[in-house]
């Protein structure tokens, strides 16, 4: 069976299991609520028929567990996509959204929010105070990433060893910027600081899924088209500039919708590690590095596993919460360790 | 027509129940406690010690007397609540503080009708006064949460009378520092807008460290601020941690004043965690009685 015909299946078994995993989401939490009722409830809120149940189950279904299994969905999504088009971009294995800043210089304006947004945002109305620390996160991440990019760029173009460098270097920027307000921030800042870094689903409302939607989705479908672009560019930049791609032009676009999608999520969810650094691997390990599927599946395969990891952190102990930036490094990183150590020598 | 029936049917349902409930064991009570969740330290040892426990069944992370609550489920940190969690153990009252949250969570669990009570709390006398009072209110135990107050008021007002007698003896009041010690690194002092800062005034003590919050400072500050007598976290919370040890960590301690006279005490770092409680009258006065109980010794140094 050819690569090509092995990544088609991978895509249809991926948008077959979508669904499964979505339902198995919305049904699994502290409260237990029957398969059957969790259908009904929602054939009952797409408008087929009505019938009555159990009024708290419909809430918890409705205004918990649904617009949670969304969120998780569209940032798993997002992270994923985002992590395998800088991968392809920077044609570096190791290339993840915090690599050039975007979560720290998140983490940095999250960081200003949560210490200083009681003097910054005093005068202002009730609705920007509510959101102070997503909008400045993304605020953050976008300017960080916009330094990376100007830094890398010359009057040859953007060269992508010097964002790498930049993009260390304003990390550690950032985190002396974090060490800095960790310092001057009380008990309860600092506990907030903490909580926020170890990343959660658990603010999901329906107005936070509808304004990620929003803005998640198109970035999604758009940075998905970069498939043959990025195909070409693994071959490297001159080759793919002889094959007629407006190359710098690329560059700009796919850091700026990488920038939106990370610095989305982020301010949504908080900082979620190792969902754009192992999805895209994943993907690559079982079908190779054909973009076209890469970033389809990426997408698919990042939401579900953000959904798995959400289970595990609403659950495991429970009625408390485990931030979901926990579970999906301890579950990412020593699986991501099984497969290196698996493949190393056909990586080496 | 089945329809009106059956909500005419519906309605009336309902009020009978309002009256058979109202009628009932909670007539003047308008809350529901038979089962109650609990998200704060201060709010969990005042309901045991108004000894309504029995009525609790979570509680949140810092709450951690009496050793009861260690067998209730924990809801994690107070202010990253999550609201399925708590409605999976059917709660009719959650009562915290008003750094409860997420807001999000808070309202879920409204519209799925669980009364939430936040209480406001700082660290003073009065917030706890203020505390017992709406607790004893909410559970119907009025006598009981009068009985407790004027426990820790007597408390209270005794180690605030040691405190005057030295001060009107002395012209000054005791310099006091409670030191966070973390494996031999500098130690944190404790500054204003913490608790440990309200437990030494409330003792009738002063605290020389007067920047906000808790801070790293050197020794040669430590020097400056010339405790007379150095209080940290030991006991309970941290068994292994006696002033020895403390002086053996840091032994440039040994040069303060607190040092010379052996005045260095360990407290229950618990109790000072989640802010004041109704321990904390005793506590006070078990401080005081360490501030003024050497007070020969002290003054032969000073003279």
């Amino acid at each position: 069976m050819s690569r090509n015909q092995q990544g088609v299946i991978l895509l249809v078994v991926l948008a077959c299991l979508l669904p499964v995993v979505m339902i198995i989401s919305i049904g699994i939490g502290p409260v237990a609520i029957p398969a059957s009722e969790i259908l009904t409830i929602l054939f009952d809120r797409l408008g087929f028929g009505s019938s009555v149940m159990n009024d708290q189950s419909a809430l918890i279904v409705e205004s918990i567990r649904l617009p949670r299994t969304l969120l998780g969905l569209i940032v798993g999504g997002s992270l994923a996509v985002a992590g395998a088009s800088m991968q392809g971009l920077f044609r570096n294995p190791l290339a993840d959204p915090s690599i050039i800043g975007v979560a720290s210089g998140a983490a940095l304006g999250a960081g200003i929010a949560i210490v200083l947004g009681g003097v910054l945002f005093a005068g202002m109305p009730s609705l920007l105070q509510s959101y102070s620390v997503s909008i400045l996160a993304f605020g953050g991440g976008v300017i960080t990433t916009w330094l990376v990019y100007k830094m890398g760029t010359g009057s040859n173009g953007t060269s992508v060893a010097t964002m790498l460098l930049a993009g260390v270097a304003i990390n550690a920027l950032a985190g002396a910027g974090m060490g800095m307000l960790n310092y001057i921030a009380d008990e309860t800042m600092l506990r907030n600081l903490t909580f926020w870094q170890m990343g959660s689903l658990g603010g999901a409302t329906w107005e936070l899924v509808l304004i990620c939607a929003s803005l998640l989705v198109p970035v999604v479908l758009f940075l998905g088209r970069y498939g043959l672009v990025l195909n070409a560019l693994l071959l490297g930049e001159s080759e793919a500039r002889h094959l007629g791609i407006d190359v710098q032009k690329v560059k700009l676009q796919l850091i700026f919708l990488t920038a939106l999608a990370v610095g989305v999520s982020v301010s949504v969810s908080g900082i979620i590690g190792f969902v754009g650094l192992v999805v895209p691997h994943l993907i690559r390990l079982a079908v190779g590095p054909d973009h076209r599927i890469l970033l389809p599946a990426s997408a698919m395969l990042g939401g579900m596993l953000l959904l798995g990891a959400d289970m595990v952190s609403r659950t495991i102990v429970a009625p408390a919460e485990l931030p979901i930036g926990i579970v999906t490094a301890l579950m990412g990183a020593p699986f991501f360790l099984s497969l290196l150590w698996q493949q190393r020598k056909r990586i080496a | 027509m089945m329809n009106k029936v059956k909500a005419a049917t519906r309605v009336m349902a309902t009020i009978l129940a309002g009256a058979a409930f109202a009628s009932g064991a909670l007539a003047e009570d308008e809350y529901d406690t038979r089962r109650i969740v609990s998200a704060g330290n201060g709010v969990t040892e005042i309901i045991y010690a108004l000894g309504a426990g029995d009525r609790v069944i979570a509680v949140d992370q810092t709450s951690t007397w009496p050793a009861a609550v260690n067998e209730l489920p924990r809801l994690g940190y107070h202010r990253q609540l999550s609201a399925e969690g708590i409605l999976a153990l059917e709660p009719t009252l959650l009562i915290g503080t008003q750094d409860m949250g997420p807001p999000a969570t808070l309202a879920q669990l409204e519209s799925a009708g669980v009364e939430v009570e936040a209480l406001s709390v700082d660290y003073s006398a009065q917030s706890i006064e203020q505390q017992i009072k709406s607790l004893a209110d909410i559970l119907g135990l009025e006598p009981e949460g009068e009985a407790l107050w004027a426990d820790i008021r007597d408390s209270l007002d005794t180690a605030k009378t040691l405190a005057a007698s030295y001060e009107q003896k002395h012209q000054k009041k005791v310099p006091v520092l409670f030191l966070l010690t973390m494996g031999g690194r500098a130690p944190s002092v404790a500054g204003k807008g913490t608790a440990a800062n309200a437990m030494i005034a409330l003792a009738g003590g002063y605290n020389p460290a007067e920047f906000q919050g808790y801070k790293t400072i050197s020794n040669e500050a430590l020097f400056l601020l010339a405790p007379e007598v150095i209080v940290f976290p030991g006991s309970t919370s941290n068994p292994d941690m006696t002033p020895e040890k403390l002086l053996e960590q840091m032994p440039t301690l040994k040069q303060t004043p607190a040092a010379r006279n052996g005045r260095i005490v360990a407290i229950d770092g618990n109790i000072l965690l989640g802010g004041l409680g109704p321990r904390t009258g005793d506590v006070a006065l078990s401080l005081a009685k360490t501030f003024y109980s050497e007070e020969g010794k002290t003054n032969s140094n000073e003279s």
